[in-house]
Parts: C-alpha cells; sequence; structure tokens
C-alpha cells in the first residue's frame, strides 16, 4: 500500500520534471508457472505509462528507449522488472508470492495471539464446521474434530447431555470438566448428571450454535495458565459473533430435519412370558421374576389366543422432528458495532412426547467512545424447555418395559395411533394400565409420567478497553452468568413407579435453582519493542470470581386426582401428609491475581512465562493461597535456519510448555456437619447424624503438572500442515472421598491421596490435494493417543461415579492400571489362573463342576478388573470438495477399543427376552471350559433362567457382558449448494445457499446393543455402561441459508 | 528514543511493581472464611442429646429389622432370596456381598459410632442416663459383631487419625468387653439425678429405667450363654442376671416403626412391596405347618404360585408398616431359665419354664392383627387365638418331660427357640450352641444346609474392612469356628 502511494507520488513528481522522445514498442506475454496471467500491471518505471495484461497475458507499452525499465506487479505475485533492451516480445513469468497469512486464534480471557507465538497446543473449530454438525448441543458438535478431546453423547434424547474430556479425565472425585468461557466470562455448564434417576442437559446446550464465531480449545493446563484453578482440565473458549463494520448484514438461516434410532437390542421372538416353562397371565406378572419370558414357545398349547411376538419396539420408536430458525442483522460504523440475532429451535424425539425447545435472543454493541475508551456490552438471553422420561433400570422407563419385559403383548392395544388413544394403554374404567409386565406400558409412560426442565438464562458482560498511550492498554470487564430453572417430576398413581417406591399413589416433586455466577476482570497490558529484535510485554491482571447457588424442592406422594398435581391435591386419608421439602445453598468464591510476562526474539522465538496466585473459598480457611508458575516456549525454526517458505517445506516450528495449576475441593468438607436422617423426623423426634463423609479441616487443592512437547510442519507452500503434541501430566494430592474403614465411624472421608499420570499423542493432518481454480480438495485427520494410569491411592482403589443404579460394572481406580477400569464383584474361575490376579484371563479355560456349569468366584477384595472403557486411539478424517457453488464434505469417524459393559444384554439374558436365549432349549457343552481336574469338559448345559441365575440379575458376572466400543462411523455428510451471483443478485441476497446434512448416517460396530456411543450416568466421571440406556439416533437435515 | 526509554522503563518498572502489590494485597483483603460455612446443615456444637439418641435408635432398629434377617436369617434357613443375589442361598458368600457388608458398616459407622458419640457427650453433660441407654445399645452391636465374624476391631474405634487401620481384638476380649458396658449401663442406670433424662426421644423404653435395667441384665444372660462351651462359669452367670431380668411381655425390648414414608415404616415392609428380593423359606413355613403352629400366620402369608409352587411371603408380625423388631424378649429369657435348669436340673425341672417360654411366644406373637389380604396396609381386628389351641399346642410341643433322652429334650428346646425367635440373630449363636448338647447332630436337625455338607459358622470379612484397613487378618473361611464355638 505505501509502496503504491510512494510509486504514484513519485511517478507524478517526476513526469513534471522528465520527458524523453526515442520510444520503442514492447509486447510480450506474462504468466505464473502454469497459465497465463491476465490484469497483470505492466508500468515503465519513472513515468506514468503503463498497461494491464489481456486475458491472454499479452500486453503492449510503447516505453522510451532501450534503458527503460518495466516493472510486472500483481497481487500476490512477487514483482518484477526487466530492462526493455531490444527485445520486442517477452515473456515474463511472475513467482508467487507466499504470504504467511498469520493466523489468530482467542486463548484466554479473550485475548488474540497469533498462533505464531503460542508454546503449546492449541486447536480452532470455526462457525461453519460447528453448523454443519447440525447438533442440539454445543458440545456434541465438536465431536472428532479436535485431537484429544472426546465427547461422549449420552444418547440421542432431545437435549441430551454431553460429556467431554479434553485429554482425558485425571481427577478421581473433582471436576474433570474443561472450562466454558463465552466472551471471556467462564460461564456454567453444570447439569448433564442423572440426579434423581433422570437426566438434565449441561448447560453448554444454552449456547445456539448459530450465534458462535468460533472455539478454540485450549487442552491442558498450560494453555490455562490464565485462567487457573478453574481450567485445570482445559478450557472451551466461546467466541460468539459481533457486529461488522460496513454494510448492514441480515442473515437468516432455517433447517428441518428427521431423527430415526439408529441402533437398538436384539428381542428373542420365540418365547413367551412366564417361569419354568409355564406361562403367566398378564393380570398376575406383579413382579420382576413374573414379567420374564422363561414361558412356554409360541405355538404351544398351553398359550391363550393371540399370544404370540409383537415387535412393540417398532411401533413404540417414533420419527423424531427438529427444526430452527435464525436470524441476525450486524453493521456499524468505524465508531460502532452492533450484533443483533433471534433464533428459536425445537425438536421431538425418537420416543414420543419428549421434546427440546430453546429460544435465544443476543445484542451485543462495540462503541469506540472516545480515542482511546471502548465499550463493549452483550447479553445473550435464552429459555430452554424439555420435556423427558426416566431413564435407565426404573419401571416407567420405556426401554425397561420394551426389552426387559416380555414381548407376548400388543402395547398398542391394537390401536393405530396408541399415543394419543387412552384406551389403548388403559382399561375401561382407567383404574390400571394394559401392560405385558409389572413395568409401565411406554405409550401410558410417556403420557403420564411427566418430567419437565425450563431454564431461562442471561450471559452477559460489559467490557472497556482502555488505551492509556501506545504501549500500554487497560481492561476493565464484568461479566454474569444467571439462570433460573424450574424443573417438575411425576409419575401417576398407576404407573409401576409406585409399586417400586412401595405404593404410594403418585408422586410430584417440583423444585426451582437459582444460580449466579458473576465474574470481574482488571488487566494491564504492555507491549515494548526493545532494541532492533526483542519485543517484550507484560500483562497484570486480578480476577474474582463468585457463585452462588440456590434450590428448594418439595416432593409429595399420594395424589387425590389423575391429572391434577399440585401440592394442595394431595390425599391424606390412611396415611399422613406426605409432603417434605428440601433445599441447598452452595456458594464458592475465587480470587486471583497473575502476571504474564513475553519476550520476543527477532519473530522466531517466544518465551512466555506466567504465575498466578490464587485464592479458593473451599479450601480451608488458613490455607487458601496458592501459587502456579506456566512457562512456555515456541522456536519458529525455519526462519531461525532461514528454510521458511522454500519449494516443498514451508515453515517449521517446535513448541515445549510446563505448568502446574490446581484443582479445587467440593465447597464444605473442610469441617463435619449434621443433618436430619429422614425428612419429616420420626415418630415425632428430631433425627440428627453425622454426614457420611469425614471432613478435612487440612485439605489441599490437587496439582496437575503438565510437560507438553509440539512439533508444526508445514509444506508444499502451506497445502499440507502436521501438527504433533506429546503430552505428559502427572496429578498428585488427588482429592478423594475415599472409602475407608467404617471403623473410623464413617464410610468414606475426604483425603488427598493419590497419583495419577496422564500422557498422550496429538496428531493433526491437515492438506489441500487438489487446488484449481474450480475445484479444491481438502483433507483433514486428527488422530489421539491417550492413556491414564493410576499410579497411586489411598487404600489402592476407590470407586468412580455414579452407578447409574446398578451396582456392577462400576468404574474404579486401582493402581497399576488404567483410570475407570470397569468392575465386578464375581467372575468365572478359570484353570490356572493365579488366584492373585485380578484380571480375565480369556485365554484360560473356564471351570466347571460336575453338572457342566461354570463355578464363580468371589472376589476377595470385592471386585475383579473385567474391562477398560478408554480407547485405546481415537481419530477423525474429513474430506472436503468444493466445485464451483457445490460443496460436498464428510467427516469419518473410527475409534479403537473402549470396552462397554452390556448391562442391558446381561439383565436381559437373565429374564429371557434377549435373542441370545433362544437356545435354551439345546444343551450345550460351555465354551472353553475344562474340568476342575483340567480334563475336556464333555457336560452340556443349558442356557435357561437357572443358568443366568447364577450369574446375577444386575451381571454380577460381568466379564460375560464386556463388549468392545470400536467403531467405525459416519459422523457427517454435508451437501451444499451456494447460488450464483446471478440468482442471488436477482433476489437481492449476497448469498443463498442450500444444504443437506446427514448425521450419524453410518455405523459400523462389533457392539450388539444401541449406539456405543452412550453414557448410563450422563456427564458424570463414569464410563462405559450401558444400562437400559436409551438410543442414540440419525438425522436428516435441510438447511436454507440466505445473507442480504 | 533512548531517552524515552531510560525515563519509561524505571517508570514502567514502578507502576507495575505497584500494581502486582496491590493485586496480592486485594487478594488477601478478601476474606472467604464465611463462604465455606453449609447454610443448609448444623455443626455439632448445635447438637442435643435428645436428638442424638433417637437417631441411635432408629439406626439400631434399622440393623435388627433389615440387615440382620437378610444376613443371619438367611444363613440360617427363614428367609430366602428370590431374585437378586441368589448365590448367598447357597451359601456362596463373598467380600463383595452387599448384605454383609451393609451389616459390618452400619453396625460400626451408624450404631457404635452414634452410641460411642452419646456416650462422650452424655459424658461432658452428666447426663448418665443417656450414657447407660447408649451403652447398652452398643453392647448389643457390637455382640452381633463378634458373634457373628470372631475377631473384630474394638479397642481402637473412631479415631482414624491415631488408628487408622484398627487392629482386630479376640472375640475373647471383645465379650469381656460387652459384659462390662452393660455393667457400667447398670450402674449409670441407677444414676437419676441428673436433669437430663430421656422421655419420648427414647423410642424403646420413654426413658423407663427400669425396664432399661431389666434389658441390660438379660442381656448379660444372653451373652453368658453364648460362653458355655469355653467358660465353666457360663451357667451361673447367666443365672444370675436372670433373676433380675425380663418379668413378663409387657417389659419387652423392641424397636417399633410408623406407618409412613419408605423411611418411617419397617424395613420388611419395604422389602414385602417393594424390593421382593428376599421371603420366608418356605421350609420353615412347612415346619410351622406340620406343627400346627397357631404363629405361622403371623409369620407368613402363604400362597400357591403359579410357576414356582407355594410363595411365603413376609406375615403381618414383621411387615406391616408399623410392625417392630425385637431387641430381647421374655420368651428369650424364660427359653434361657429352662436351657440353664436342663443343664443343672434335668427335664423334669424345666418343663415349666420350657412351657412358659412358649406361651410367652404365642401370646406375644398372636396378639397381633392378622390380615385378611396381602396387602397389609390396612390393620383388622384382633382374632384372639383360643386359650384352648394355645393350651394344646404348648402341652404338645412343652412336654419335654415325658421325652426319651436328653437328646430328645434339648433338640426340642432348640427348635421351639429357632422357631420363637425368627428373624432374630440369636437364632444362629444357639445352633452353633447346641453342639455342646447333640455333638453327633451338629447344631439343630431340623436345619439342614441348601449346600454342601455343613452350614456355615461364620461370615468372612467384608471388602470395604479389607480394602481399607491393613489390621484385617487373612480370612480363615466361613467353615472356620469362632472362639466359642469350639
Amino acid at each position: 500500500m505505501v509502496l503504491t502511494i510512494t510509486r504514484i507520488v513519485s511517478t507524478l513528481f517526476l513526469c513534471l520534471t522528465f520527458y524523453s522522445n526515442a520510444q520503442i514498442l514492447i509486447k510480450g506475454v506474462v504468466s505464473d508457472s502454469k497459465e497465463a496471467l491476465a490484469g497483470v500491471t505492466v508500468i515503465e518505471t519513472g513515468t506514468t505509462n503503463g498497461t494491464v495484461t489481456d486475458i491472454d497475458g499479452k500486453f503492449s507499452l510503447t516505453v522510451k528507449d532501450t534503458n527503460s525499465v518495466l516493472s510486472f506487479s500483481y497481487m500476490g505475485y512477487k514483482a518484477k522488472t526487466v530492462v526493455a533492451k531490444t527485445n520486442a516480445n517477452f515473456t515474463i513469468v511472475l513467482e508467487e508470492e507466499i504470504k504467511q497469512i498469520e493466523e489468530v486464534i482467542v486463548t484466554a480471557i479473550a485475548i488474540k495471539k497469533e498462533k505464531r507465538e503460542l508454546g503449546f497446543a492449541v486447536q480452532e473449530v470455526k462457525s461453519q464446521e460447528i453448523l454443519d454438525a447440525k447438533e442440539t448441543n454445543l458440545v456434541n458438535a465438536l465431536n472428532s474434530k479436535v485431537a484429544g478431546v472426546q465427547v461422549v453423547s449420552s444418547s440421542g434424547s432431545p437435549g441430551a447431555a454431553a460429556r467431554i474430556r479434553l485429554r482425558g479425565s485425571t481427577s478421581i472425585t473433582q471436576n474433570n470438566d474443561p472450562l466454558f468461557v463465552v466472551d471471556g466470562i467462564p460461564i456454567d455448564n453444570s447439569g448433564g448428571v442423572r440426579t434423581r434417576d433422570i437426566e438434565s442437559s449441561n448447560r453448554a446446550i444454552d449456547i445456539n450454535p448459530d450465534d458462535v464465531a468460533s472455539m478454540t480449545i485450549l487442552k491442558g493446563p498450560a494453555a490455562t495458565a490464565l485462567y487457573g484453578i478453574r481450567a485445570a482440565n482445559g478450557a472451551v473458549i466461546i467466541t460468539t459473533k459481533s457486529g461488522q463494520s460496513g454494510k448492514t448484514t441480515v442473515s437468516f438461516s432455517s433447517s428441518v430435519g428427521i431423527d430415526q434410532v439408529n441402533k437398538l437390542p436384539q428381542l428373542q421372538t420365540k418365547y413367551a412370558g412366564g417361569q419354568n416353562g409355564v406361562f403367566i397371565p398378564f393380570e398376575s406378572r406383579t413382579g420382576k421374576p413374573a414379567s420374564a419370558a422363561w414361558g412356554p414357545a409360541y405355538g404351544d398349547p398351553s398359550l391363550p389366543t393371540g399370544v404370540q411376538f409383537y415387535d412393540n419396539p417398532s411401533a413404540f420408536f417414533t420419527t423424531g422432528f427438529q427444526r430452527n430458525n435464525h436470524i441476525s442483522v450486524s453493521g456499524g460504523s468505524e465508531k460502532s458495532t452492533s450484533y443483533f440475532s433471534i433464533g428459536n429451535f425445537r425438536q421431538t424425539g425418537v420416543v414420543p412426547n419428549q421434546d427440546f425447545e430453546r429460544t435465544s435472543l443476543k445484542l451485543t454493541n462495540a462503541t469506540q467512545v472516545a480515542k482511546f475508551l471502548k465499550i463493549t456490552g452483550s447479553i445473550n438471553y435464552n429459555l430452554s424447555t424439555a420435556t423427558r422420561l426416566r431413564k435407565g433400570g426404573n419401571w416407567s422407563a420405556p426401554m425397561i418395559s420394551l426389552y426387559r419385559g416380555a414381548s407376548d403383548f400388543d402395547i398398542t392395544g391394537g390401536y393405530k395411533d396408541p399415543l394419543d388413544t387412552p384406551d389403548a394403554y388403559l382399561t375401561a374404567d382407567g383404574l390400571k394400565q394394559k401392560t405385558a409386565s409389572v413395568y409401565d406400558n411406554p405409550f401410558f409412560s410417556v403420557n403420564k409420567n411427566k418430567n419437565t426442565e425450563a431454564i431461562n438464562r442471561i450471559i452477559g458482560f460489559v467490557q472497556a478497553d482502555l488505551t492509556l498511550t501506545p504501549w500500554l492498554t487497560g481492561m476493565a470487564r464484568i461479566g454474569a452468568d444467571v439462570f433460573n430453572q424450574v424443573i417438575t417430576e411425576n409419575y401417576d398413581k398407576r404407573s409401576a413407579e409406585n409399586h417400586a417406591q412401595q405404593s404410594f399413589k403418585g408422586s410430584y416433586y417440583e423444585s426451582q435453582q437459582f444460580k449466579q455466577d458473576f465474574n470481574s476482570d482488571l488487566m494491564l497490558n504492555a507491549q515494548h519493542k526493545v532494541g532492533k529484535d526483542f519485543e517484550v510485554g507484560l500483562r497484570l491482571g486480578q480476577n474474582f470470581w463468585t457463585s452462588k447457588s440456590t434450590r428448594i424442592g418439595v416432593q409429595g406422594y399420594n395424589y387425590l386426582f389423575d391429572n391434577f398435581y399440585d401440592f394442595n391435591a394431595l390425599d391424606v386419608s390412611g396415611s399422613p401428609l406426605q409432603l417434605s421439602p428440601t433445599s441447598r445453598n452452595i456458594q464458592r468464591a475465587l480470587m486471583a491475581a497473575y502476571a504474564d510476562a513475553k519476550v520476543s526474539y527477532k519473530n522466531y522465538l517466544f518465551v512466555n512465562f506466567t504465575t498466578r496466585m490464587e485464592k479458593a473459598s473451599t479450601l480451608p480457611a488458613n490455607k487458601n493461597t496458592y501459587l502456579y508458575p506456566t512457562i512456555n516456549v515456541a522456536l519458529v525454526f525455519s526462519d531461525l535456519l532461514g528454510i521458511t517458505n522454500k519449494k516443498w517445506f514451508s515453515y517449521g516450528k517446535i513448541r515445549a510448555a510446563w505448568a502446574q495449576v490446581g484443582n479445587l475441593p467440593n465447597p464444605y468438607l473442610t469441617t463435619n456437619y449434621y443433618s436430619p436422617v429422614i425428612s419429616g423426623g420420626f415418630n415425632g423426634q428430631n433425627l440428627y447424624a453425622i454426614s457420611g463423609d469425614l471432613g478435612n479441616a487440612n485439605i489441599k487443592p490437587e496439582v496437575s503438572t503438565t510437560q507438553e512437547l509440539g512439533l508444526e510442519l508445514k509444506f508444499f507452500k502451506n497445502r499440507l500442515g502436521f501438527d504433533a503434541t506429546y503430552y505428559n501430566t502427572l496429578n498428585t494430592n488427588q482429592i478423594i472421598a475415599a472409602d475407608v474403614s467404617p471403623t473410623s465411624g464413617f464410610g468414606s472421608a475426604w483425603l488427598n491421596g493419590g497419583k495419577i499420570r496422564n500422557t498422550g499423542l496429538e496428531i493433526v493432518l491437515n492438506g489441500t490435494p487438489i487446488k484449481t481454480t474450480n475445484f479444491s480438495w481438502d483433507a483433514s485427520v486428527n488422530f489421539t493417543s491417550q492413556r491414564t494410569i493410576v499410579e497411586d491411592l489411598v487404600g489402592d482403589f476407590q470407586y468412580i461415579g455414579g452407578g447409574a443404579g446398578f451396582n456392577n460394572g462400576s468404574n474404579a481406580a486401582f493402581v497399576g492400571y488404567q483410570y475407570g477400569v470397569l468392575t465386578s464383584p464375581q467372575r468365572f474361575k478359570r484353570y490356572g489362573q493365579d488366584p492373585n490376579d485380578l484380571t480375565i484371563r480369556k485365554d484360560l479355560p473356564i471351570e466347571v463342576d460336575s453338572s457342566g456349569n461354570p463355578i464363580i468366584q468371589s472376589a476377595p477384595k470385592g471386585f475383579y478388573i473385567i474391562g477398560n472403557p478408554n480407547p485405546k486411539w481415537f481419530a477423525g478424517l474429513r474430506n472436503s470438495f468444493t466445485y464451483k457453488g457445490l460443496y460436498f464434505s464428510f467427516l469419518w469417524d473410527f475409534r479403537s477399543g473402549g470396552d462397554l459393559i452390556n448391562l442391558t444384554r446381561g439383565s436381559m439374558n437373565y429374564f429371557g427376552t434377549h435373542k441370545d436365549t433362544e437356545n435354551r432349549e439345546q444343551a450345550t457343552v460351555l465354551e472353553n471350559s475344562v474340568k476342575s481336574d483340567g480334563s475336556a469338559n464333555t457336560t452340556p448345559v443349558l442356557k435357561n433362567a437357572a443358568f443366568y441365575n447364577r450369574l446375577g440379575e444386575n451381571a454380577t458376572v460381568g466379564e460375560l457382558w464386556i463388549e468392545s466400543g470400536s467403531w467405525v462411523r459416519l459422523r457427517e455428510v454435508t451437501l451444499r449448494y451456494s447460488f450464483g451471483e446471478n440468482t442471488t443478485k436477482k433476489m437481492f441476497m449476497k448469498n443463498l445457499s442450500l444444504a443437506l446434512t446427514m448425521r450419524n448416517l453410518f455405523l459400523l460396530t462389533s457392539y450388539s446393543g444401541i449406539d456405543p456411543e452412550t453414557n448410563a450416568a450422563g456427564n458424570d466421571p463414569s464410563l462405559g455402561k450401558d444400562a437400559y440406556n436409551m438410543p442414540n439416533t440419525r438425522s436428516f437435515l435441510l438447511t436454507l441459508n440466505a445473507t442480504f | 528514543m533512548l531517552r524515552f526509554n531510560r525515563q519509561i522503563i524505571p517508570f514502567m518498572k514502578n507502576i507495575f511493581q505497584i500494581l502486582f502489590i496491590f493485586c496480592v494485597i486485594s487478594i488477601s483483603s478478601c476474606d472467604f472464611t464465611k463462604t465455606n460455612i453449609d447454610p443448609n446443615n448444623i455443626t455439632e456444637d448445635k447438637l442435643l442429646l435428645n436428638q442424638r439418641l433417637p437417631t441411635l435408635e432408629y439406626f439400631f432398629g434399622n440393623v435388627l429389622a433389615s440387615d440382620i434377617p437378610k444376613t443371619v436369617g438367611n444363613t440360617m434357613g427363614q428367609t430366602i432370596y428370590i431374585q437378586g443375589n441368589t448365590g448367598l442361598n447357597t451359601y456362596l458368600y463373598g467380600p463383595a456381598d452387599p448384605s454383609k457388608i451393609s451389616l459390618w458398616g452400619s453396625s460400626y459407622s451408624r450404631v457404635l459410632f452414634t452410641a460411642d458419640q452419646i456416650i462422650k457427650d452424655a459424658d461432658s453433660k452428666n447426663a448418665p442416663l443417656y450414657k447407660g441407654i447408649s451403652k447398652i445399645i452398643y453392647a448389643v452391636g457390637l455382640a452381633n459383631l463378634a458373634s457373628i465374624w470372631g475377631d473384630v476391631p474394638y479397642k481402637q474405634l473412631f479415631n482414624i487419625g491415631d488408628f487408622p487401620d484398627p487392629v482386630f481384638d479376640s472375640q475373647e476380649s471383645v465379650y469381656d468387653g460387652i459384659q462390662k458396658l452393660l455393667n457400667d449401663a447398670i450402674i449409670d442406670l441407677t444414676n437419676t439425678t441428673s436433669a437430663l433424662k430421656p422421655t419420648a426421644d427414647d423410642f424403646i423404653f420413654n426413658g423407663d429405667v427400669a425396664k432399661w435395667t431389666k434389658t441390660a441384665y438379660a442381656l448379660k444372660a444372653r451373652y453368658h450363654l453364648h460362653t458355655i462351651r469355653v467358660r465353666q462359669t457360663s451357667y451361673d452367670l447367666a443365672e444370675a442376671a436372670l433373676a433380675n431380668a425380663l418379668q413378663s411381655n409387657a417389659d419387652n425390648c423392641v424397636f417399633k416403626f410408623v406407618a409412613g414414608n419408605p423411611s418411617q415404616t419397617h424395613p420388611l415392609y419395604n422389602e414385602r412391596v417393594g424390593t421382593q428380593n428376599t421371603q420366608v423359606d418356605t421350609k420353615f413355613t412347612d415346619l410351622l405347618n406340620a406343627k400346627n403352629d397357631p404363629r405361622l400366620p403371623f409369620y407368613s402369608t402363604v400362597r400357591s404360585s403359579l410357576t414356582t409352587g407355594k410363595r411365603a411371603l413376609y406375615g403381618p408380625l414383621y411387615s406391616s408398616k408399623d410392625s417392630y423388631m425385637p431387641v430381647i424378649t421374655y420368651e428369650e429369657c424364660m427359653f434361657m431359665k429352662a436351657e440353664i435348669t436342663m443343664a443343672k436340673s434335668g427335664k423334669a425341672a424345666a418343663e415349666s419354664d420350657f412351657k412358659t417360654a412358649i406361651k410367652a411366644s404365642l401370646e406375644r406373637v398372636c396378639s397381633e392383627k392378622k390380615w385378611t389380604s396381602d396387602s397389609g396396609t390396612t390393620a383388622l381386628s384382633i382374632i384372639p387365638i383360643t386359650s384352648s389351641i394355645l393350651g394344646t399346642f404348648i402341652n404338645s410341643q412343652g412336654n419335654i418331660d415325658s421325652l426319651a433322652t436328653d437328646a430328645d429334650v434339648w433338640k426340642r428346646i432348640f427348635e421351639q427357640k429357632y422357631i420363637a425367635m425368627f428373624l432374630q440373630a440369636e437364632t444362629w449363636n444357639d445352633y452353633r450352641r447346641t453342639k455342646k448338647y447333640i455333638p453327633e447332630a451338629d447344631g439343630l436337625p431340623i436345619l439342614t444346609p441348601r449346600a454342601g455338607n455343613a452350614l456355615p459358622r461364620r461370615y468372612n470379612y467384608p471388602s470395604n474392612e479389607i480394602n481399607y484397613n491393613k489390621s484385617t487378618p487373612a480370612d480363615k473361611g466361613i467353615f472356620a469356628t469362632v472362639w466359642w464355638d469350639n
């Protein structure tokens, strides 16, 4: 720019004084390495005389004389000069100029840094990629796209929670979630944990993906030194869209789609309900054993007419619909920019009467009020509502009724639309359900047992950016994340839940939670050049964060009326008023001050040192302040060696980082508290007992120390990029609610005691194999391999996470093994196995007793290691093709390893409903078995109820039900057509596109149950349990995007 | 440019120094002590004795009403698993067995720990009556643990700081400790001077000191009789204690539940209508049926099932919403008296005590309300058992004097005691003790193992002890005998 102006000025100046006569005509053609270049500027240097090459790259220019110098310039190419001499015809070849367009990444606290200077691993996901994923939950949009990041959605239900881990889990009881930050404000991502057996969404779902400009994933403590303890597990930095100066832009997008169940367990189709080969009439199926399917074969004369196999799942699961509409207006001037948007999303489930709806409003404004002061303000309002069912093993859960109860009863009652026909699922007098078993008829359940959730949320901030001097800037920001959540849960008086919960006539629970998080940041930033080669920067900051949650809930039992649930309508005849309130207030606060010093040398060597002092309210008051340092170094060695932008090698950088950060204990565990033992007391007396966990007045934070090494390489003029990171994190002083011996008076005690080491390799490869004017092919691969080993632990063994209602297949931390291994209390005795070896040795034969049945061993310490839910590696592969206005992209997701315990299958075998049990009348010798003396086993056994009885109703012998969760999945396919200018101009639009998206189109896995991407307990430390989890879905969507 | 630097850099340094100090000061000025105080729960200093005692009794009642019937009751053939952990029916016990883990854990961390807290608190507040009652409950809880497991931790409890791995004291020393606790309790209960007296907060006796004292003596007798095979003095000590024990059914020590929410109702009511994992063993009901025992419909409701033949649900006595659970009863005292008399003086002398025992049991059990349906939610009027039916039964079962051999007498006595002590922990203690009287039969002849050749003689230590207490001894197995079972 400057060069051109200088040129123009000097030529004008010279023009006034210079004039020549001996002119010659120069002709030629200009091209680059491949083709002729049109529009190249050809100038006789020192004059205003010039021309431009035509469509074939040809030019002709009359110049002064043979000494004239011609210069050729074209955007993106190096300028070239030649002396006129006598050549009439020139062939000029211009060289491409590879300008390193520096990538700018948004890092902590909305600080933008050039990716070049970063000494740690960072990855970004842009808006279009997020939108193309078409996921309801923003967290799921990250699935398979970022190395190191594992996202497990708990099911395909609308608004289902998603569990995200950056670099795996390292904490046993404490937070393993990354910190979610929106425009510099840390926000709440709670929820999503299975409480009261109903899953709520995790709160990141309130963020509308249509408003997200980009997401930066900062993995590892090195990258989050500036967020401190709350970001010990990494941070997901979300930047929302804001106004751009210039013409006002109106964007509109609308999409519709359908969801279908993608995979279900398999039912046996041969045997009716009953026990021991005897049919049990439907009215007598009043308990779990009576609802089993160990009855006679269909077609047996003892069966009443009409008793046959009914494919109830097909009758029940339906097609879900989703629609999304979004309008945004953005514009502004040099001084002030604004962004406004409104969006509405609605999704219904593959289980009828389940839905999720989200309405969002956003307004952002940034104004330069004075030369040195810019004020930015943003408000984001969100309303999310959902209707849900109880999950898992509850008797009102549809999966239990469809898969654990016998299938010899038509749950539709013969009606075409059983969902909306009460006669289909209720008796004529309305007093009872029509059901196959003791469990609720699914159509009854979705109509009568309603659980709702409504959240009103506001996320907002006000920020002032000061430019005190050219080298000194300051920032002050206050943000708030405030939400109100209303939950209602009920089951009808005719529901089987009453039986399971001991004969109450219906239940209704309502709770309100009010949560307010406030965050304030003060920052001073100075940058200064020292000498020719050095640049130093110093940032000082202070942060204050406080969070307060107030929850009140009321539980009532015994309702008078069928469809009227209110605390005024409780039945007090026959038993006392069953109404009990609960309240829970939780408060925490953090105060921190930090300093961040940066030195850069010749713009290729960067050293960054930070230190942060953090004071936390949940630590003991006499020792609640800790100091956490980090250091990272980045060296663009290609600049140092002068090999940047060579023919095939373009860029090389190495990174090294070391960081220490802490993780905090839960509030209120520095002392012991007493709480009421029973709601309502007992017999007119107040009962108080100490809480089950022994408090610890000397609890310390966990300390996480990470070393990270990285290598970035680019080849072929940035057409091929390679980024590899190796990290090693040691997490010590694990805060554990350690199980202790009851002789202490407690079941567990809060202790610091454990060491967990997490190592991993993350590789990202991206490239553009083909690029021509009209067609390009981009490909990217991200690959992750992680391993987390428990090196030391109090008591050597601790259970992890929520059991999700089923006690077996629990995850555990056991010294010497990977974090979260699956356990069970019994296993088959195997011939030749050392009893001290706690693993399952599939290579050894099973010992059988004289009847041919496997011998079962009980674990001397209470657990055997039966599986590992952590994948060996996982990877995402994306290929995108662009041809003129067409865009076609598909994303493959690969996972190797990652066991699941298929408790659904184990339970279905126990109750005789699984396809496995079709062989129940054929006696076969147990596979891979020997007698106790080692000789071959020749005694066949029947795999009938008695056989499975010995294995335990809930898979006490869990090893049978461990299956590999490896998969190959076609996660996303997008086909988009962008209409050309001819069409858009006619409609007064800037852009118009139509896209077809398919989500989860294809799944290849050996897992026999539902989609192996599932988690019984939602967003919980536990992993790998499938216990009647709701199925996942595949979707087909059509999206229209228009910009005016 | 250079002069600029020379002025600016020191200035910058000063500014930043000031600012950093400001940051540090601003952190330290923030006081978080109040933030980390739980606003919903109280700390120990606020707690009163009349809130702690009901809690102790509630925990105690639950152990007796839930854990014991499902563990000891199952081992002794009175209850059986029909679903869930059915392996336990055939003694496939392992350290991970949740029912044993629960019994061990609840006994220590709920019953004994709460009792220990009350004893310490009552000491500091000078409330000897609270101390006495808690010591009695502590003794029973400890006795359950010791009689079932053998060597158990006693001296190093509830102090994880000083004793992270409590040693396992010998069963003998624990039994001595139990007798001392009861003796101390009896002394405490004589001290009625304190203003702090339990009343309605004592669910069991409403603060009646005399009844608690009788209970303490009865328990002394019971635990003395456990040691008859290893100590000569047991009979005399037991006899002396029995002189001051319960005198009638009005003195019975029981814990009563209330008809309310599932936390307030009797655990076996919850079991019968809800979980339904266990029920009464039909072998037991067959035994009572064969004898025309009038207690049968109170113990169990027998129904025929389409597929499994008979089902024996828990009956109105122990699975109504407001059922009670016995701690120790008058009939047990009379059974003990009969045993001592038989051992010392022979069957003729023992017969009247024995008949009194049977009569007391029938009167206690058969005075409960009978149901006409299985729902067990509505109490119906008492249908009195006629005295003639009682008389016939008592005479047919109680006439030990006319039996041929002493062995037959012992079998009869312990058979009736086994039936009377339905769902109580004493059944297993009695079973193991009868080896003294009927060595060749190895216990009660009516009780045969469901699997294998012998019934278990103890439980193995649970996993929550093995994993977290390094002092846990290597387990000798469920057929190893405890000290007094030798």
